[in-house]
């Protein structure tokens, strides 16, 4: 068996063209997303918000706002990061002018009732992309909140006048600026670009197929030329069989290491601080897939058929993963909440799932419950490639 | 037109290429092409404000939670969380919520008789997601509604609960004067057609690539170019129905996508809402980049790669395109910096470009039809590079010893 397990590692290593691609593919996907997305998370920050202020007589007058708009535009106390980054100009129209390359939001004039009224860039709001309508809404939010507390106040001190002859009393209406505290929900902080990566290992775990399609046609005797001659060996199946496989896996799981490798420590990416159960997801993932593949190889099929299989289940497969965009995670995600059942039968997403759980869930039961998953597909995949090759008969005299 | 035949039979004794390159992507396309939840651009009197999806945690079931949630509501999008933990990490990890206010047990009395007496207020607990502007939205406004029902209590002490909460709601519904300033040129950015178009260069590239390379290559392969090269047929007419057919395959994928850009229309997508024309031309810059797969194909069957490596360098290439160029975020625009100067490399951002330049254009002009034929031009020029080089290839291949070519001659005379 020893034998065997040496002779099919060197002969797959002997495919150049099946081990470059091996290796290749997690390498040259993450190095993309890796040029694409390292910078993803920083769109979602929320630096100042770039407004122009008309600060004319009615801005000076407005002492309240004028104030306001001072407060907004100094480091906050707790994350010494601005809300506003405000750039003053002397008139309506200077704004207007200024508006027009594009740098700002919109621009806030304040009215003789000391009223700011906000006129927004048309072409900062709409398109596919929230972000500007989020950024314009905080800016309204924050004037809303001001015109709010004016006509409050105002209403408060006609029909209470009594309540403002305490000195203190201004200032304590108003110290309250934030009712909420902010908590992490997760174990980890929150990024978009994560997933990525995890759906390209999971995807490069199951492109390994190839590696138990390649060794299964290797094996039987009538696939290739090397199965013939195997056959005459007179070796059982199970002593041919398990050291192929296993062979096939190690391979696989070597390819995969160099790519999980090369993303943890070339471009930094978290897991958690989980990288030994990591290695434990490929491992399993790996052996799903060259046990997948032997199943797939040991098909009655034409190689056509078999290589064609294999491409449909893993793009097909893929997509509910999230490899391909946020389109592909938004219907991966909202399939796994509607119809967990095809969640579940997904080797693809469970290895996905299993890299996300490590990451963000505080307990590992998700974690446990992927690969118990992956276990389970394994032996079924086992099953059914012994019940394809065994008994076989071939033509003889 | 006997190899012509055979070559598009061949197309089909690959029923999965075709079905999960071609149909099944094409098919997920238009599936994702519903859920962008984008918003048109602001007009000159309105201002649609996102919605950031929100949830809340309501443990307190007090008249306050209620009044807070009805008002989160009309602001946000609400969705539903369970209350456990895994649930909200879920929620903010899959972007599913990108803000989760937690209102704990007696919040709602509690607040009220601090807001009353003016002491410090109790604070809810947020979670905020990767989205942190609208996390930031979505908490302006939670401290927006409960601003306004601490001065309502601080300066109407006596007034019920139930009076408080309809101040309250009233005064936080109080808007500042809004202008929408126009641009002088207003880009339309939120079509369907653009989204689905753009999105189809994937099953193109994918599909046509991988079809054309193996049918390609099969004719090469050693004994059947053999016993081909001594049919009675000559070499430039097999060839001809070769190139024929790797057409044929160019022109099925791209009909098949446009077939399915008519399908949303019934299902009320409002796929079809651009102009006729733009249509016509968003379908001609598909067609025109059908041929840059087509050579790609043509090249990678120099190569006779083994089925599933040219499947695998088929994915890279298709998904590197789609990256690069920013389509697979949805477009050109997504790119900054130096992405975009690489993203300007690749024949997608032009194709990319050029259905948005019809897609965004009002009137369909001479100033705006300049950079489209611009781009369709690039996307022809990198068709005809690659092309060129895989002819290249074929050339030295064709000569050389192992295709029985002029190295053999050469070897074999020096022989005798």
């Amino acid at each position: 068996m020893a034998t065997t397990f040496i002779y099919t590692i060197k002969t797959l290593i002997r495919e150049k063209t099946n081990l470059i691609w091996a290796v290749a593919f997690p390498l040259v996907l993450s190095t993309l997303f890796f040029s694409m997305f390292h910078n993803i998370d920083e769109t979602y920050r929320l630096d100042p918000l770039p407004v122009l202020v008309v600060a004319d007589d009615n801005y000076q007058q407005a002492k309240s706002f004028s104030t306001l708009v001072g407060a907004l535009a100094a480091p906050d106390a707790n994350d010494g990061q601005a809300l506003l980054a405000p750039t003053f100009t002397s008139s309506a129209a200077e704004a207007s002018e200024s508006l027009q390359n594009g740098a700002y939001l919109g621009y806030i004039t304040v009215d003789e009732q000391q009223q700011p009224h906000y006129f927004m860039d048309s072409r900062k709001t709409g398109g596919l992309d929230i972000l500007p309508d989020t950024k314009q809404g905080i800016v309204l939010s924050i004037l809303d909140r001001y015109s709010q507390d004016y006509q409050m106040i105002y209403k408060a001190a006609s029909e209470h006048p009594q309540l403002f002859a305490d000195p203190g009393f201004m200032d304590r209406l108003l110290d309250g600026q934030s009712f909420t505290t902010q908590v992490s929900a997760t174990n980890n902080p929150p990024s978009s670009a994560l997933r990525y990566y995890y759906a390209v290992l999971a995807f490069s775990c199951f492109q390994m197929m190839s590696f138990g399609i390649y060794a299964i046609r290797n094996l039987r005797t009538n696939a290739s030329p090397m199965g013939a001659r195997r056959c005459l060996g007179g070796q059982s199946l199970g002593r041919s069989m398990i050291p192929t496989l296993l062979a096939s896996w190690v391979l696989s799981l070597a390819c995969l290491l160099i790519g999980f490798l090369y993303i943890r420590f070339g471009f930094g990416v978290s897991f958690g601080g989980q990288e030994g159960a990591c290695v434990a997801v490929i491992a399993l993932g790996s052996l799903v897939a060259t046990l997948l593949g032997a199943l797939i190889g040991a098909l009655p099929t034409s190689e056509g058929a078999k290589a064609g299989l294999m491409a449909t289940l893993v793009c097909l497969l893929s997509v509910f993963s999230g490899l391909y965009g946020p389109g592909s995670q938004q219907l991966g995600d909202m399939v796994a909440k509607n119809l967990p059942a095809l969640s579940l039968v997904n080797p693809i997403r469970q290895v996905a799932d299993a890299f996300y759980s490590l990451y963000y869930y505080d307990s590992l039961g998700h974690f446990w419950l992927s690969l118990a998953i992956l276990g389970i597909m394994a032996a079924v995949c086992a099953i059914g490639c012994l019940l394809c090759l065994r008994k076989q008969r071939y033509r003889s005299l | 037109m006997p190899v012509f035949k055979t070559a598009v039979r061949l197309v089909f004794r690959h029923p999965f290429y075709l079905l999960i390159y071609i149909v099944l992507m094409g098919l997920l396309g238009l599936v994702m092409t519903g859920a962008p939840s984008g918003s048109p651009a602001a007009d000159q009197v309105s201002f649609n404000a996102a919605k950031p999806p929100v949830a809340v945690i309501d443990r307190d079931q007090s008249e306050v939670s209620h009044a807070l949630t009805a008002f989160l509501s009309e602001r946000a999008e609400l969705v539903e969380v369970a209350d456990d933990t895994i649930s909200i990490q879920d929620a903010i990890a899959q972007e599913y919520a990108t803000y989760i206010l937690v209102i704990p047990s007696g919040y709602g009395s509690d607040f009220l008789a601090a807001a009353r007496n003016l002491s410090a207020a109790p604070e809810l607990t947020e979670m905020a997601g990767i989205n942190l502007p609208a996390a930031a939205l979505a908490n302006a406004e939670t401290n927006n509604f409960l601003n306004a029902l601490r001065i309502s209590a601080a300066t109407d002490p006596e007034a019920a609960d139930t009076q408080l909460l309809q101040q309250a709601k009233q005064a936080a519904a109080a808007k500042t004067g809004l202008s929408v300033v126009p641009a002088p040129e207003q880009i339309q950015r939120s079509s369907l057609l653009p989204f689905f178009f753009k999105w189809a260069s994937y099953p193109l590239t994918c599909g046509i690539i991988i079809l054309v390379s193996l049918i390609f290559s099969s004719f090469q392969a050693g004994e059947l170019r053999r016993r081909n090269l001594s049919s009675p047929c000559s070499t430039t007419s097999m060839n001809f129905q070769i190139a024929a057919s790797g057409l044929i395959i160019a022109l099925m994928a791209w009909g098949f996508i446009c077939l399915l850009a008519t399908i949303p229309v019934v299902g009320g997508l409002e796929l079809l809402s651009s102009k006729p024309t733009s249509v016509l031309l968003i379908a001609l810059a598909a067609l025109i980049y059908s041929l840059l797969p087509l050579a790609i194909g043509f090249l990678f069957s120099q190569f006779r790669l083994p089925e599933v490596a040219t499947n695998g360098f088929t994915n890279i290439v298709a998904m590197s395109l789609m990256f690069l160029s920013g389509i697979m975020m949805g477009g050109s625009d997504y790119l900054s910096g130096v992405m975009l100067d690489i993203g300007r490399l690749t024949p997608t951002y032009w194709y990319s470009l050029a259905i948005d330049t019809v897609a965004g254009a009002g009137d369909l002009t001479a100033s705006t039809l300049t950079p489209y034929f611009g781009s369709l031009g690039l996307i022809l020029l990198f068709a005809l590079t690659v092309f060129s080089v895989a002819l290249l290839i074929s050339r030295l291949r064709v000569k050389s010893a192992d295709a029985d070519g002029n190295s053999a001659a050469e070897t074999s005379s020096e022989a005798a």
